[in-house]
């Protein structure tokens, strides 16, 4: 695969099997793991260039699945990210205990990360409610002490995964450049598959 | 050690020419090709596939990628067996009207599959299932042909050799494993000694210390069996999950070892780093260790030199700013833009394919050196297995993806097979095997100890760490 120019970086963290990869394939695939085959090495940096009114960005999406016990790795990977992704699984309380360490570790070392935290397989829970293990309150407290934004996901169904990038973009391009309108964030969390990667109305820009 | 010849050549060259449709007329039904390649099949004409007929025989890369990816799917015990009952059924072994040319002809060849099992897949082995299913079916062999039982007795010899030399590894494992706790309790008992030892005082030659993280990297690799990456995913596939094939306890983990080695080598050179507590010294030893790093770069060794930079980059190390800009920071500037992340590692790939060029045409057994940044091959065949399912929607098995899989871990078969040609240095090996190593906080306070904290994040961090801990040694590992 050939070098890219990536616009910014976002890195994805979490517990082993918590569900990164599936999030990252939901959102720049639009599926969960079906179809057909497709050579996926390479596939842990994606690379998604998204229209912003009449700019592209493109977002180096950076996942640590499948590395996840090279502790010693994990500030290379996330060194200079503009966004980080901290993922658990809503059905496993362990993984929220390691997604609070890696708060801690990036609020130390990257104190221009974004952070988002993110409950995955929010579909399981609604399949089945006695198997949620961490409460929304607590969730959603912990990321407010830390002034994080919240989201429980399903890329099983598609849920909030719009939403999150969504946001993601809108912090990193209020950050760099002049101004932009949010016109669509309502509609865009619903399903990615089925619109457009454009939520993004410029007002004024200057570059 | 003999070994089959690798499988460089088979698989690394593009295109799949071997896995061609096989000219006689014993092909079974129930296999797809495409532009004569095969890309599906249900599992019993696989199996089917694998076993070899009075004038057929599987080409290698078949083999290889069918015991290695066909686990996901079935117990090894349990193809064994299918094995077993397809060669006493097709050939009609143990039948005493059985045609005696017709067993001359087909034993060779089921010794043959047998021998490339038992030499790629020895692991295979621990399981007495196997070895009960193996033995059932060499006894049956040479209880009709006496020409037979000296290449049999060389296979079962050659395979208890291999798994013993497993057995003595796992126990220097151990060993090693009890060594470094034993040294780090003495440690605490008598923290005062800590000072005086550390590896520029074992050894102040980079060349040399690189030269023996090379023998380290090196053994671990050799131990690790192919089957390993397959096993390290097989939990996570949903579709096969109705019988977790890994249960036994008797797998190896040199995988895993592997791994811990890694980490090891990384809190290791942050340790060594944050542990002097005078700048010049910290800084001796971040040079030495850019030195180590960049002769580990010219030597091949990829891993070693990625568990440096990581260990440099932990932040117990990077906030070191002051004893940072005593060191001269060009060298290690090069060997991170080599190691970059970015663009998935674009450059270490671009850098990987030239050692692996240099391996190819090596003059001197110092050139075959390839050891791999291994988290990013594990990380690849992850993302290959997680990309794709490994059955098609009408329950057949997904054999495109397994060429790509056996691809991948052919590569790593050629590195493995290389012998480290420098001499072993026992005293700096067993340092870096079994010297004592901080924890992350435990860096933290050490480095915190050097350079005082800067903000109120770190303010508030070095505090609660020495509140929480009075005894300073009480955080090593």
């Amino acid at each position: 695969m050939s070098a890219m120019r990536v616009d910014a970086k976002v890195v994805m963290l979490g517990k082993e099997s918590v569900g990164k990869t599936s999030l990252v394939e939901r959102y720049v695939h639009h599926r969960f793991l079906v179809g057909p085959y497709q050579n996926t090495i390479g596939a842990a940096f994606v690379a998604k260039p998204i229209q912003v009114a009449e700019k592209v960005i493109t977002l180096g999406i950076w996942d640590t699945a499948g590395s996840e016990r090279y502790e010693a790795m994990s500030r290379i990977y996330y060194r200079g990210a503009r966004a980080a992704i901290v993922c658990y699984d809503l059905t496993d309380s362990s993984s929220f205990q390691r997604a609070k360490f890696w708060v801690n570790e990036l609020q130390n070392c990257e104190e221009h990360c974004k952070i988002y935290l993110c409950g995955t397989k929010n579909d399981l829970i609604e399949a089945d409610r006695s198997l949620r293990q961490i409460d929304y309150h607590d969730a959603q407290d912990f990321a407010e002490e830390i002034g994080a934004q919240h989201f429980e996901t399903s890329s099983k169904t598609g849920r909030n995964v719009a939403t999150l990038i969504t946001f993601f973009l809108l912090f990193s391009i209020l950050k760099t450049r002049d101004c932009f309108f949010f016109v669509s964030s309502e509609e865009a969390g619903v399903d990615l598959g089925q619109k457009k990667d454009s939520f993004f109305y410029s007002c004024c820009h200057n570059n | 050690m003999p070994q089959t010849p690798p499988f460089p050549g088979q698989l690394n060259t593009g295109g799949f020419n071997n896995n061609v449709y096989p000219s006689t007329t014993e092909s079974s039904p129930g296999l797809y090709y495409q532009d004569n390649n095969l890309v599906s099949g249900s599992l019993e004409a696989l199996i089917h596939h694998l076993v070899p007929t009075v004038d057929y025989y599987p080409d290698r890369t078949y083999i290889f990628t069918f015991l290695l990816s066909s686990r996901l799917f079935i117990h090894p015990y349990e193809l064994m067996s299918k094995v077993h009952h397809l060669c006493t059924e097709q050939q009609r072994l143990g039948d005493p009207q059985a045609d005696k040319l017709r067993l001359k002809k087909i034993t060779p060849k089921i010794l043959q599959l047998l021998t490339e099992w038992t030499e790629t897949f020895p692991y295979d082995f621990r399981d007495e299932r196997m070895m009960r299913s193996l033995k059932e079916l060499t006894q049956r062999l040479t209880g009709w042909d006496e020409v037979h039982k000296k290449a049999i007795s060389q296979m079962s010899q050659g395979l208890i050799r291999r798994l013993t030399v497993l057995s003595q590894f796992e126990e220097a494992l151990v060993k090693i494993n009890a060594t470094a706790t034993e040294r780090l309790t003495a440690l605490k008992a008598k923290p005062q000694a800590a000072t005086q030892r550390d590896l520029l005082s074992i050894c102040n030659d980079p060349f040399t210390v690189a030269q023996q993280l090379t023998h380290i990297e090196l053994e671990r690799l050799s131990y690790i069996g192919p089957e390993e990456f397959v096993q390290a995913f097989v939990h996570k596939d949903p579709l096969d999950n109705e019988k977790n094939c890994f249960s036994d306890h008797k797998k190896a983990n040199n995988l895993g070892a592997y791994v811990d080695w890694f980490n090891r080598l990384s809190y290791l050179v942050a340790t060594e780093i944050c542990m002097p507590v005078k700048k010049k010294h910290r800084a001796r030893v971040m040079d030495f260790f850019i030195d180590v790093a960049r002769e580990c770069f010219n030597i091949g060794n990829f891993n070693s030199l990625m568990a440096i930079i990581s260990g440099m980059n932990m932040s117990p190390v990077s906030r070191l700013r002051k004893t940072w800009n005593k060191v001269k920071t060009a060298k290690f500037d090069i060997l991170e833009h080599q190691m970059d992340p970015s663009s998935n590692f674009y450059n270490y790939r671009t850098a990987l394919r030239g050692a692996m060029q240099r391996s190819l045409t090596a003059n001197s057994s110092r050139e075959k050196i390839v050891v791999p940044f291994f988290s990013l091959l594990i990380k690849d065949i992850y993302f290959l297995n997680e990309g794709c399912s490994s059955r098609l929607p009408n329950g057949h098995v997904n054999f495109e993806k397994f060429w790509e899989l056996a691809k991948q871990v052919s590569d790593f078969m050629t590195w493995k097979q290389v012998e480290c040609p420098f001499e072993k240095d026992r005293k700096i090996l067993q340092y870096l095997l079994t010297a004592p190593v901080f924890t992350e906080d435990a860096l933290y306070l050490a480095s915190y100890e050097s350079e005082g904290p800067e903000n109120n994040t770190e303010k508030d961090r070095c505090k609660s760490l020495r509140a929480f801990s009075l005894d300073f040694f009480k955080l090593f590992f």
